[in-house]
Parts: structure tokens; sequence; C-alpha cells
């Protein structure tokens, strides 16, 4: 049986359009892949992409969040495609399209073909990136697992990038190493490589477990001029880097940072360092319940009490006022209650709330069942 | 013609009711109008059919016809094919006072015709169609990756894309030759 053809390039450009506005959006999406006239014709519907994600590792996707539709492009290299060092040198992959609704939790079949017009990997995801309009907030995320990118090559991939994630995580769990290993010159030259690309355009950095040495350490992040900056887990970080932070809102997760340090850092704050910052905020695990007397001595905090909570309010040279909110995250010691009390706990959590915690643990999982009829499990 | 006579006209707008209450409403009879397409063969087709076509029904209430002017003069459509005409012609029929449903199973299936259906039903402002027909045209790439689109879709590739735009600079660029040595001859 033929297929029949359809001269759809002929049709002006309105009709073209209302063709376009019939199909669902993957489909938009998947026809913005077959020329560059057909990618800037899906442009101009500004498709109503709230944000769009994009990850690079040794699988690249691009993620289109519309509305409570995510649409997931995979460019999947195929195995003998070499490194991925160079995106401009990668030529085999497939594509891997998927759609997901979160109102629905439905899901459509994948897409999976590969692409037969002679372009790189790198190519491609500038052409689906393009169909993003202006105002879509974009993300790449960098993670480091067994690629290394060299940074010219990631800025001619993304030229005018404003959001970047990088994450070493990753590249440690990949390598069964823990985030304390410390890390060897080559991790170090690619995550710095990834970070050196972005440094000079980025707005909104996160850093997922980096390791940076002296020639491009946390300090020099922190002054770059950036929107903010969020930081887990960061190797080597010292109260002296965060005066030197020329951010607008600041996030770190450490163990390094203590009360005494933050102290330290708030007393500078009111002598009129770190002008710029208008949110810090910094948390930490602990098995110890925090001395608060410490973060507040001599810092002349009043105390309010605002939508139910307790905040303290200081005041810098300039008349400026910050909020400092203390905040631990609420622990119960569930398993020291009584076989009877716990279940009575359970009996009025919702079912699925029991099934994760029949997960927690081998005993979690006995006792969630205890007490419970067997009529109201089958529900 | 292909048409008979029926009716009188009934161009003229209503006149408020102030008839007495006993008598019922004169049935208003139909009024009908004729176009044609390309092949010159005229199409009767009643007024109520031809509200679906926004082109036709303005132009029925800008020219005011009555029945016998409306005979004598049908309207051209010589830029659409007498069997698309027909296949327009039908649908309006068949659709006559009544909402399209959203799975419209009257329409003609040949994809062939589609092209030129599409195009005659935007001409004619056909709204309900054209959603229809765009509908027809996008369940023909459904499921389909790029390639097959650009395959049905007879999309040209990059690569012909760009040598189609050098080939047109350069024709555009030896016309504007000869138009200035034209010029330049007519100068001497």
């Amino acid at each position: 049986m033929t297929q029949s053809r359809f001269p759809f390039q002929r049709l002006p450009y309105d009709l073209r359009s209302e063709v376009l506005k019939t199909m669902e959006l993957h489909e938009i999406i998947i026809y913005s892949l077959v020329s560059k006239k057909a990618c800037s014709m899906v442009k101009t519907l500004c498709l109503p992409i709230t944000s769009a994600r994009v990850t690079m590792w040794s699988h690249p996707s691009v993620l289109f969040q519309i509305g409570s539709i995510s649409i997931n492009v995979i460019l999947s290299l195929l195995k003998d495609a070499g490194s991925i060092t160079r995106l401009e040198n990668v030529h085999r992959f497939y594509f891997d399209i998927s759609t997901t609704d979160k109102t629905t939790y439905g899901s459509k079949l994948p897409l999976v073909f590969r692409p037969k017009q002679i372009m790189t990997l790198g190519q491609w995801i500038q052409r689906i990136c393009s169909i993003a309009h202006n105002d879509t907030t974009y993300s790449v995320a960098v993670i480091m697992e067994k690629i290394e990118f060299e940074v010219e090559s990631l800025r001619n991939i993304f030229p005018k990038i404003r959001n970047i994630e990088i994450n070493y995580l990753e590249h440690l769990h990949y390598h069964n190493r823990h985030r304390l290993d410390l890390p060897n010159e080559k991790d170090i030259a690619s995550f710095q490589n990834v970070l050196k690309a972005f440094l000079p355009s980025v707005e909104k950095l996160t850093l997922q477990c980096g390791p940076l040495l002296d020639n491009l350490s946390i300090q020099q992040i922190g002054m770059t001029n950036l929107k903010e900056l969020k930081m887990y887990s960061p190797r080597n970080l010292r109260v002296e880097d965060l005066f030197t932070f020329n951010v607008n809102n600041c996030f770190i997760e450490a163990s390094e940072i203590s009360l005494r340090d933050l102290n330290r850092f708030f007393k500078l704050w009111i002598k009129g360092s770190n002008p710029k910052m208008k949110k810090l905020n910094i948390c930490w695990y602990t098995n110890t319940i925090p001395e608060w007397n410490v973060l507040f001595k001599g810092l002349k905090a009043e105390e309010v009490e605002e939508e139910g909570s307790r905040k303290y309010v200081i005041q810098n040279c300039r008349k400026v006022c910050a909020k400092i909110e203390c905040m631990t995250t609420q622990r119960f010691p569930l398993h020291r209650l009584s076989d009877d009390l716990r279940s009575e706990v359970l009996k009025i959590m919702e079912l699925h709330e029991i099934i994760a915690y029949s997960f927690v643990s081998v005993e979690s999982s006995h006792k969630g069942s205890v007490g419970f009829p067997e009529s109201t499990l089958r529900e | 013609m292909s048409s008979t006579e029926q009716g009188t006209s009934s161009a003229a707008p209503a006149e408020p009711t102030t008839a007495p209450e006993s008598a019922a409403a004169p049935e208003v009879p139909e009024s009908f109008y004729y176009v044609h397409g390309k092949d010159k063969v005229v199409h009767k087709v009643s007024a109520g059919a031809l509200q679906h076509s926004a082109l036709i029904h303005g132009m029925i209430s800008n020219l005011g016809y009555t029945e016998e002017q409306a005979k004598a003069n049908p309207f051209p459509f010589e830029n659409i094919d007498g069997d698309i005409l027909q296949m327009v012609v039908d649908w309006c029929n068949q659709h006559k006072g009544k909402p399209t449903p959203p799975e419209d199973t009257n329409l003609p299936k040949q994809k062939e015709k589609l092209f030129d259906l599409v195009l005659a039903v935007n001409y004619l402002e056909i709204k309900e169609l054209l959603t229809y027909c765009c509908k027809q045209v996008a369940m023909m790439v459904k499921g389909k990756s790029p390639e097959e689109i650009r395959e049905i879709w007879m999309i040209p590739t990059d690569a012909e894309d760009e040598a189609a735009e050098k080939e047109a600079k350069k024709r555009a660029g030896k016309e504007a030759a000869g138009e200035t040595a034209a010029a330049a001859g007519d100068a001497k």
C-alpha cells in the first residue's frame, strides 16, 4: 500500500499554522525536527512551554514542561558512537520522545527513531532548544558522568544560557565513589571546564558537590555577578568565602559552617559587608540540637513572631533590616511508642502513606500491618 | 445549467410582525443561489447551506439579489475545481442548519483532493470544514517519525532548501542584471 502524500509546504503560512494547531504538543515537537524551516515555523507558534531543561550526560535530553504535560526528548548514543567530548563530532544516536501528563498520570508510547538528516548531536540539541520562546525558563544540567566536555563545544551549543546546574555527584555515583573521596585531577579539570564555559554569562548557578581548587575557587565563583548560587556539599567551603559573595540569593547545603562562623558573618553584614545579598539559606545535617544562642551572640537581634514562627531581626549600618529564621526539621521517635499507639498513628494515615512507611525498614513493614483489619488493607 | 426554479426571493429583511395572533406565521420559502467553479457547471445551493461560507454569506448580504438575479448571475469561483466545489456544496447541504459533529464522516476521504479542498474551503471561509480538513491533514502524520513526516508532507531537507534558495537568488540576480541591461539599452 502506498502512503498518500500531501504537499504541506505549498499551503499558505496561516493554513500550515492551523494544521499544526490541531496537532498534539509532542507531535508539533516531532514536526520541528523535520527541517530548519519546520523548526522556525514551530517557533512562531509560541508553544506555551513554561520551562525547558537540558540534561547533558551520556544520553543528553531536553525536557519541555507545558502545563501539566512533560515532553522528554532523549538523544541516546549508539554503542559505537565514540566519545562525547565534542558535541560537534557525535553523529550516531537515536531519538526517544515520550510524553507524560501529571493530571491524568497518562503517558504516550515513546517514539523511537534514528534521524536521517546529517546533523551532529550539538546541532540537534540547539534545534530542539530553539523552539522555546524567549520567556521560557531555560536550564542546563551537566552531569559529570563518564564524559568530559570542552569549553568551546559547550559555549557553541548554549551561547545564551542563564541557568546552569553542574552535577558532580552523579559522576561519583557512577564510579562508585564517596563524595568525601579526594577528586582526581581529571575530574577537577572536567568540572572546571564546564564551569568556565558558563560562568561569564550565567545568572543562576547550582553546583552539586563540585571539586574546586585555587585556580577556580568557591570565592571566585561567589564574586561573579550571580543572581542565584546554590551549592550542595561544596568542598573546602570556608566562612571567609561567604564574606566575598556578590550574589543576590544564596543557598548552601554544607556541614563545614558552624554557628560561630555564621555569627561572624552576620556581624560583618551589620558592619556593611555583602550589601547585594537578599537571601541566604544555609542548611546542614546534625545529630545535635543547635545552640541558637551562639548564632545571635552580640547581634542585638530583636525577636518577632510572624506567621506562627519565630524570627529575629537585625539591622546593618545602612539601616537595612534582615530577618533570620531558624528552623529544624521536626523529628519524632515513632518506634519508641508502644505497638498499639503506633498502630493508632498509622490508622489515621492515608493508605499510600502506610505503604511508604512499610518501606522504611523490615520492622516498619511488619509493624505497618499490625492492627489493620484485612478489609482495610484490601481497599 | 442544472438548476430548476424553486421558490421566490427572500433577500429582503423580514418586517416586524404586527399580524393578528390567530394567523400562523407563513412559512418563508427557501431561497436558492447559484455558484460555479472552474468547469462552469452551476450548482444550486440553498441560502441555509451557504450560511456555512462566510465569504458567500457576505456576498449575498451585500448584493441583495433576487432569485432571478441570482440565477442569472451565478457566483463565479474560477480558482476552484468543479469536483472540489461539488464536494463543498454537498458538505454544506448535508450540514444545513446543523452543528458539525467533532468527527465528520461525510467528508470525502480522497487524500489526493485534500490539498485543493483545504485551499477552497479556506478561500470560501467555511470555518468548521476548514478545522476538519486541517485535522485530516494532521492525522496523516500521527505517530510518524520526522523522516516519515517529511515523506508524507513532501518537505524538503535543509540541504534541498538551501539549494533552492541559492537557485532563487541566482535567478533573481540574473533577472536584475537583465533589467539593468535593458534599461541601459533604452537609455542609449
